[in-house]
């Protein structure tokens, strides 16, 4: 064993300006797979992950959320803030501190670097995009910046794989870094630490004052108040087109696969509860979710390369007038676009907003977006019940589900305006929040990503989805019918009473008792509801044809009615137990997530009941 | 023997999906009782680990100190750039 790998092992913080490259450096150290995008405010927690470096000493490297200072204004810098002091109870303060700052943006990184030294800890500094400031001719004399310090300064490029080897070969040396003592005399005022940057950098890098980070003209264009909103809406528009027109061939063949895989096993099982468990429950079920991951797919695409891109954050100040309006605050818009994908990270987000009312009229109000589980549903019943023609050079189905998505910010939008005039009161915050500059969205970022997001759908079909198909298959199959019995097997069964039951307060808004019983398991998860359905048709079905495909059977058995009555119910109902966890934590009391589930049960219902009632008068 | 098989998938299937969906705090509780037994090694790991969770979504950030909700608004100072 050498001397290094007898060392006891090493604890370090990465801290910085927000959007400056910490969790892809961490990443990049670690191999983990955490969260990034171009913009603010991503990382709202503190992450854990281990290095071994060539010597085998372990490091453990902590990400932590992005800090314009020491002195927090909201949840997630506090974070940084007690971690760093070394205030959490459970946790001594790192043995060292790497300092990131955006090569790029130096007059507003540095100083914290500065508030960070007087600390009197280990520390290094990482000059991060390094390769994009020489790229654009900002010259920076890296020897003079850490004698000015006082500290090593290594160069890094956290989105290039190798970009971490300058600071991996500076760990290997960390006991030698200096740390002073730490200041005990008054904390300078932000304008003096401000002063003392700018002397810095006329020392080092003379151009960093006047580096142009921006491209003003594209700006002028993309957040002007009028063609910026039609550009935005344009944006969405395609994105939603793209999910029905892009996703036919890859759908078409895994719902072969699917309905190849049941065929296989009627052809190759004997009759008996194994095969109906195999295909009414497990390919029936599971496997009719599965088919739906073309079009999560796509969809996070483009939301990895708007994340990527930079343009998000503008988007959110072309919202701000908006979210003023019924409101909200400016910086409620990344944790509802982060709602986009769950709810549950949305709400986590919320921990930017500094203001515990504004936050919590937007935790309240999160759930509401269209979070990614309700794509399938909605996938499905567009599938089955509007046409899939063209309108002008769109196509309808991608029409539809873009309608869906309005509906759901709309909503949100109308509740959050309701919230803050009757319950949560508080004067408007205006939205701080620092532009990134564009960037070309990056290959690997957005590869891991779209990993990540397939990864974690079929982590979900393979477990809670598949376990909760077989439970309701159980309950679909036993008791087995009378003697004598006419009807379906399922109608005799536990899921089949259940379903009965739970019609008398579903048939008001159309639903009928198949639909009913997929509403139970669909608390654990949205996209658990299409599985359901197809367990349950497949159960309730005389041949084969609903392991094939749900929709054709729906759209058969459904009226117009009752498909856009649950359409309704999917865009308000809070078919989440995870999501109202994730309340009761943020929020540290039950009050909240009762409330939410409440209003959004409510509001589901009376949706539903006026859809419903609304499309039989014009059928009729 | 098929029914065997299907007993056990079905009783698996039902296990986990009560441990997955049941409060964080009973998780934790039932992990812990659980723990006082002896487990092969894989299955140990996820038990310690479920025993030490504070419940929500589990992440090892803030569930270590829960934040508490506070009203006051955070006044904006504008710093004037100096004439030097």
């Amino acid at each position: 064993m050498s001397n290094a790998a007898a060392l006891p092992g090493l604890r370090i913080a990465l801290v910085g300006n927000p959007n400056c490259g910490k969790t892809a450096l961490f990443n990049l150290l670690t191999g983990a797979r955490q969260k990034v995008a171009n913009y603010a405010g991503v990382t709202v927690e503190r992450k854990v992950g281990t290095v071994t470096l060539k010597s085998g000493r372990s490091v453990s490297v902590i990400d932590l959320p992005g800090a314009y200072s020491l002195t927090p204004s909201t949840p997630d810098e506090t974070v940084t803030r007690d971690v760093v002091l070394g205030q959490r109870t459970d946790e001594a303060a790192p043995d060292a501190i790497v300092a990131v700052v955006d090569a790029t943006n130096l007059p507003m990184n540095l100083r914290l670097v500065l508030e960070l030294k007087r600390l009197g800890r280990p520390m290094v500094l990482s000059l991060n995009m390094a390769d994009v400031a020489r790229a654009r001719g900002l010259q920076i004399d890296v020897a003079k910046l850490s004698a000015e310090l006082g500290m090593p300064v290594v160069e890094t490029i956290a989105v290039q794989s190798h970009g971490h080897a300058a600071l991996l070969a500076q760990l290997e040396q960390q006991a030698a870094w200096p740390a002073s003592l730490a200041a005990t005399d008054a904390a300078p005022s932000p304008a003096q630490l401000q002063r003392e940057v700018r002397r810095i950098l006329a020392l080092v890098a003379p151009g960093a004052m006047q580096f142009k980070r921006f491209n003003h003209k594209l700006d002028a264009a993309v957040m002007h108040p009028v063609w910026g909103l039609a550009v935005l809406a344009v944006l969405l528009f395609l994105i939603f087109q793209a999910v029905f027109s892009w996703a036919n061939l890859p759908m078409d063949a895994i719902k072969a696969a699917v309905a190849g895989s049941g065929d296989w096993v009627n052809a190759h099982m004997g009759d008996g509860p194994l095969r109906s468990l195999l295909v009414d429950g497990v390919i029936a079920g599971a496997g009719g979710v599965i088919v739906f991951l073309p079009q999560i797919l796509i969809l996070f695409f483009f939301i990895l390369i708007l994340e990527d891109s930079g343009y998000l954050p503008r988007a959110a100040f072309l919202l701000d007038n908006v979210m003023g309006k019924v409101g909200l605050s400016g910086r409620a818009f990344i944790p509802l676009l982060s709602s986009f994908a769950c709810a549950i990270p949305g709400i986590m987000a919320t921990r930017t907003i500094p203001n515990w009312r504004d936050r919590l009229a937007t935790i309240m109000v999160a759930p509401l977006m269209t979070c990614s589980a309700r794509l399938p549903v909605y996938a499905l019943l567009i599938g089955a019940f509007v046409p899939a023609r063209s309108v002008g050079p769109f196509n309808l189905q991608g029409i539809t589900l873009f309608v869906l998505y309005v509906a759901g910010v709309v909503s949100a939008m109308a509740v959050a305006w309701l919230l803050k005039r009757v319950w949560t009161k508080s004067s408007y915050q205006p939205l701080m929040l620092e532009l990134p500059p564009y960037r070309w969205p990056n290959l690997r970022n957005l590869s891991i990503g779209l990993w990540e997001r397939a990864r974690i759908f079929i982590t979900r079909v393979g477990t809670i989805i598949f376990s909760l198909t077989v439970v309701l298959w159980f309950l679909s199959s036993y008791p087995a019918p009378p003697d004598g019995a006419t009807g379906p097997a399922i109608q005799y069964s536990l899921a089949g009473m259940l379903g009965n039951a739970l019609q008398v307060i579903f048939a008001p808004i159309g639903f009928n008792w198949q639909i009913s019983i997929a509403l139970v398991p669909g608390l654990a998860a949205r996209e658990v509801a299409v599985g359901a359905l197809g367990t349950v048709y497949a159960m309730s079905a005389a041949t084969g044809e609903v392991a094939d495909a749900l929709a054709p059977v729906i759209a058969a058995q459904w009226s117009l009615a009752t498909a856009f009555s649950l359409i309704a119910w999917y865009v308000f109902a809070p078919q989440c137990l995870s999501t109202l966890a994730v309340v009761k934590r943020e929020t540290n009391s039950w009050r909240y997530p009762l409330i939410m589930a409440a209003y959004m049960f409510a509001l589901a219902y009376v949706a539903s009941f006026i859809t419903y009632r609304t499309t039989l008068w014009f059928m009729h | 023997m098929q029914n065997l098989l299907v007993a056990l998938i079905v009783i698996a299937c039902t296990g986990y999906a009560v441990w997955v969906l049941i409060p964080g705090t009973l998780r934790r509780a039932a992990a812990q009782q659980a723990l006082k037994w002896p487990w092969p090694n894989p299955i140990a790991t996820r038990l310690q680990k479920a025993a030490k969770v504070s419940g929500g979504c589990g992440c090892d950030g803030c569930d270590a100190k829960p934040l508490k909700p506070t009203d006051a608004g955070q006044p904006i100072r504008i710093h004037r750039r100096p004439n030097t």
